[in-house]
């Protein structure tokens, strides 16, 4: 058996140095670069684009395209991620926290290498995962029933604790948030439509993209633009020293790269546990392992971004685990992988491990192959990348918030995606200005529908026995230490439940709670709406709705009765300038630049201007002359940049919005008030 | 919403008083044309000169990179070749709600002068008939085009040591199906069956996708799955019928499969009685024998209307799209026709009332 295994591994290089097919290869590799640096166009939208093509290869090359483009796509999303704090794709959001700072210190250039370096360490330690464990596939996976993705889903959840910070209560609500906001559509146990609206958008739920980016993206373009500043303080880059540093910092934290490579190829091979998850997950685990983290995470902590980019590339390897064994798609993007297998006639399943072995082999060399394309393809340019970030913002803003809204627009390619994208950009900038935890909606809202399915099924077939199977029974109880163990650190670091008691008082109010009073509005609206839905669609959002209430209400206890009395204000007070560091911890800190709240609303008010405006004109104009309008006037109105410089801006970037969504992708743009009016208008691009 | 709707009609009426302007200058020319000439007839013509170098646009509801994205490409690649004026198609994908949503577009706000053609799934054609949620038309007033393929025939797929050994042994005890949803066809497959036939199929909802049903069924977790198709079950699970795992136990079906009734695989439909009934289940059966069918809003001019249904029909004729299809798709070729589709539709909605409001009970599951 090791013989075969070897001598299939042997043939796989063989069929992978054919020079056809490395061409080929890098050609995905090059395209899954653009594709990830792009903010929305994703894994999917990537795949679904060269499919096509790959009809007519020869299976090993058509593959070897396909995953040479998956495979960098979480290389080339951190760039974006880490210079503009826009996650190229959803898998980067936790890349943010760490990188984005380390910009604004002017240390991008070891950021980003640091990212290439653990990306490729990552893909590598996936890749060599899969290969090893070849044969060992099935029964691993058939290991995995309902009750066990339900323990795994349960344990990505018990993150959410974690990522909290010191805010751990407002971290629950944000969760719960992110479950109900999963819940939207269709409900899968009684067709109900849970709080659609009536829109026919979201009958299949909210997708993913417009909601990460929103939450993740959108605030971070707000604060720049709200700052008038460059990106990196003082203009400064590091691009040739910073590197080297980047790299040594990788290779310094290798058992961390390595533990993150466990954490990204083990949740791969789950199926629906996405990289909007991993990322996440893998950050979490260093910020619970790591030395010193709670200090120095979300200031800047290479540390941070080197966790969330090696679970990332790990990932490919652990997606293709259920894909080659069982022909269940671990990810979308997977999910046409295994058309590509259809037309050339390859079967997932047994096959894959003894007739097509050496196939399955090749498959390997080609993740590995690819990372290591991709890595070295990004050190070689990103010298000029970590230069962007010292241009002025009037010209950082208008373009790539441009581009997230088109890459938004392309989730499902209807308004409804602008609309969504606005408004969790709007709850995100809020709950970072008024320092509430961000990433536990993500995992709420990924894990959350998870949950419910997998909930209905093993309780369907398992009753309450599910619970006694040994694999649940570990990684539950990984996930209960993993979840109660940063409360109880909190709850100490207050001085135990006694101690806060004794520092309630009167509540005080101050304005920057409004946001408790939005959602808990907001929360019993849900929760009435549920009231009367059929029993199996209703327990869930009952359950989810109500306990975030209890949640909220707690929260906004504690955080007003301890303000009034001596000792609370004392307790807030001077651990407070400590407590406050750390409870943002887990996210950016927003920087007040001494200019105030009241200003800093203000230059909101005139940001949301700005958006309405642009959204009005996609409602008359069409999407890319809109694009070109704003990138003119924005740079004019607000900088009066020189028209030498404006002009081929605009020009430039709604050309490349033109041939990249209008004629590769071919989007259906939204209809125009323009071309309803002067039909003949509407030869202009999305008019 | 409402300004909208406002918009669409301005330009519904935009593009009719265009199409109107445009019909005169080419009937101006064909009579020039004709007392010119001998006489040509005029209105194969008038279609090839509206289409010709123009481009029309396929809106197909599925997501981009699908299942169904390669036979949509492979059609499309061919059916230009035979619309009159051969203009250039090109495909847009507007997916969501299971193609509901393309289809509300294509239907009420897209332009009607033939330019736009859609394609959905086939419960498009009677979702309006069993009051699925935001269904904005009536399939009879749609312009139907034709389906260039149909599904392989449907079975249902049962574990070997399951408590039903057969079809008939599944009307005394309870099995476990597997399903991903309320809505998904192996649901209403159980539903139909349970109220038609009498089987005890329960329902395990929740699991994502037929992939991971067929592994849930290899882990044991549900006895049987509905609806998944007998030639992706020898291509994929081949192994399982071999080493004696699974089994076929009936044809879910209208027309029976050669292989399975030579393997003393019965027909559901066979164990009904009820006339009624068996209406019911010959739609929604029937409905996978035009599983891609493409269509065209209604108001659409009827002589462009005819030169696309006849392009359809003669596209799925042609050997080039034949031997294209059998070299790269597992698509069977099966023509149902624009007019067939509109015949099977019809049907539907010749039911007694109380009949389809008991059909519509079992869709939804109520």
């Amino acid at each position: 058996m090791e013989f075969e295994l070897l001598q299939a591994a042997i043939d796989a290089i063989g069929i992978m140095a054919d020079p056809t097919r490395l061409l080929v290869l890098s050609a995905g590799v090059l395209i899954g670069l653009i594709v990830g640096i792009i903010p929305g166009i994703g894994g999917l939208a990537g795949t679904a684009l060269i499919l096509p093509f790959t009809f007519t290869m020869d299976p090993a090359t058509g593959i070897a395209f396909l995953l040479g483009l998956g495979s960098v796509i979480t290389t080339g999303d951190s760039i974006p991620a880490i210079l503009f704090g826009v996650p190229g794709t959803a898998g980067s959001a936790a890349t943010v926290v760490d990188g984005y700072p380390m910009t604004k210190k002017g240390q991008a250039g070891r950021a980003l290498a640091a990212a290439y370096l653990s990306s490729l360490l990552g893909g590598l330690f996936g890749a060599a995962l899969l290969g090893l464990f070849i044969p060992m596939l099935r029964p691993f996976v058939l290991l995995l029933g309902s009750p066990e993705l339900l323990a795994m889903t349960l344990f990505g959840i018990s993150m959410v604790s974690v990522l909290s910070g010191s805010a751990p209560l407002r971290g629950l609500v944000a969760g719960c948030l992110g479950i109900l906001f999963a819940m939207i559509g269709s409900d899968p146990q009684t067709g109900s439509l849970r709080w659609t609206m009536d829109l026919i958008y979201l009958y299949d739920g909210l997708p993913l993209l417009p909601v990460v980016l929103g939450i993740f993206a959108l605030p971070e373009l707000f604060d720049l633009a709200i700052s008038k500043a460059t990106i990196a303080k003082g203009g400064r880059a590091d691009t040739r020293s910073g590197m080297m540093e980047g790299a040594k910092d990788v290779l310094k934290n290798w058992w961390l790269v390595i533990r993150c490579g466990w954490i990204g190829s083990g949740l791969g091979a789950v199926p629906g546990i996405g990289s909007a998850i991993i990322d996440w997950v893998a950050y979490g685990h260093a910020v619970r392992t790591e030395k010193g983290a709670s200090e120095t995470f979300g200031k800047g902590d290479v540390r941070g971004v080197i966790a969330s980019e090696s679970a990332n590339n790990a990932r490919e390897g652990g997606v293709l685990v259920p894909t080659i064994a069982f022909g269940v798609p671990g990810s979308a993007a997977m999910a046409l992988l295994l058309s590509a297998f259809i037309v050339h006639g390859i079967v997932p399943g047994p096959a894959m491990l003894t007739t097509n072995l050496s196939l399955t082999y090749a498959m390997v060399w080609s993740v590995a192959i690819a990372n290591i394309l991709g890595a070295g393809l990004c050190f070689a340019l990103s010298g000029q990348f970590a230069k962007l970030a010292t241009l002025r913002y009037t010209i950082i803003f208008p373009v790539v918030f441009g581009i997230t809204f088109i890459g938004a627009y392309s989730a499902s390619r209807s308004w409804g995606d602008i609309v969504t994208l606005l408004l969790f950009g709007i709850l995100g900038w809020t709950m970072k200005r008024l320092k509430w935890p961000r990433p536990p909606i993500i995992l709420g809202f990924v894990l959350g529908e998870l949950i419910e399915r997998n909930l209905f099924v093993t309780f369907r077939i398992y009753g309450f026995e599910w619970l006694l199977r040994p694999i649940v029974i570990v990684v539950i109880l990984l996930a209960a230490i993993g979840f109660m163990r940063p409360l109880f650190q909190e709850l100490r670091a207050e001085g135990g439940l006694r101690q806060i008691a004794r520092q309630l008082g009167r509540p005080r109010f101050y304005p920057g709670d409004f946001l408790y009073g939005l959602l808990i509005v907001l929360l019993i609206m849900m929760f009435a709406t549920a009231l009367p839905w059929p029993n199996a669609a209703q327990t869930g959002p009952l359950i989810v709705s109500g306990a975030a209430v209890i949640f909220l209400v707690l929260s906004m206890a504690n955080l007003s009765m301890r303000r009034s009395t001596k000792h609370g204000d004392d307790a807030l007070k001077q651990p407070a300038a400590e407590k406050v560091r750390r409870s943002i911890h887990m996210d950016l800190v927003a920087e007040d630049d001494g200019k105030g709240v009241l200003a800093s609303v203000k230059r909101a008010g005139q940001l949301l201007a700005w958006v309405l405006g642009f959204l009005s004109s996609v409602f008359c104009i069409g999407m890319i002359p809109s694009v070109a309008l704003f990138i003119v006037l924005f740079m004019r109105v607000e900088n009066k940049e020189p028209w030498r410089l404006v002009l081929p801006l605009a020009f430039g970037v709604s050309f490349f919005i033109f041939l990249v969504f209008d004629h590769v992708l071919s989007f259906p743009w939204p209809d125009t008030l323009v071309g309803a009016v002067w039909p003949q208008l509407r030869v202009i691009p999305s008019v | 919403m409402d300004l909208m709707k406002v918009l669409d009609r301005s330009r519904q009426r935009l593009s009719t008083f265009g199409a109107v302007n445009r019909r005169l200058l080419l009937t101006a020319s064909a009579l020039t044309a004709l007392s010119l000439t001998f006489g040509v007839a005029a209105d194969a013509d008038e279609v090839s000169d509206f289409y010709a170098g123009k481009t029309v646009t396929l809106i197909n509801g599925f997501p981009p990179g699908g299942p169904a994205q390669a036979s949509v490409d492979v059609f499309v690649k061919h059916l230009q070749n035979h619309i009159p004026g051969n203009p250039q198609v090109i495909s847009e994908n507007m997916p969501g709600a299971g193609t509901l949503r393309a289809a509300n577009y294509v239907f009420n706000a897209a332009d009607k002068d033939g330019t736009v053609i859609g394609l959905f799934s086939a419960n498009i054609l009677l979702a309006h008939l069993w009051q699925q949620t935001g269904v904005e038309f009536d399939p009879r007033e749609v312009n139907w085009l034709g389906s260039p393929t149909r599904r392989p025939t449907a079975i249902a797929l049962f574990r070997t040591d399951a408590p039903a050994k057969t079809f008939e042994e599944a009307m005394e005890v309870d099995t476990n199906i597997g399903s991903s949803g309320a809505g998904a066809s192996t649901s209403v497959y159980a539903r139909l069956l349970n109220s038609t036939v009498g089987t005890k199929f329960n329902l395990v909802l929740g699991y994502q996708g037929n992939p991971r049903i067929l592994l849930a069924l290899e882990q044991g977790e549900v006895h049987g799955l509905l609806g998944y198709s007998w030639a992706s079950v020898k291509r994929r699970q081949g192994h399982l019928l071999d080493n004696g795992t699974l089994h076929v136990i009936a044809q879910l079906a209208i027309v029976p499969d050669p292989e399975l009734t030579e393997m003393g695989v019965p027909l559901a439909i066979d164990y009904v009685e009820d006339e009624m009934d068996k209406r019911i289940m010959r739609l929604v059966f029937g409905v996978e024998e035009m599983s891609r069918p493409y269509a065209l809003p209604p108001g659409v001019p009827e002589e462009r209307v005819a030169a696309l249904q006849q392009a359809v029909s003669d596209t799925v004729n042609d050997p080039a799209y034949i031997a294209d299809v059998k070299a790269n798709l597992p698509d069977p070729i099966f023509l149902s026709t624009g007019q067939e589709i509109a015949d099977f539709i019809a049907s539907a909605y010749d039911l007694p009332e109380a009949v389809i409001a008991n059909a519509i009970q079992v869709m939804k599951g109520e």
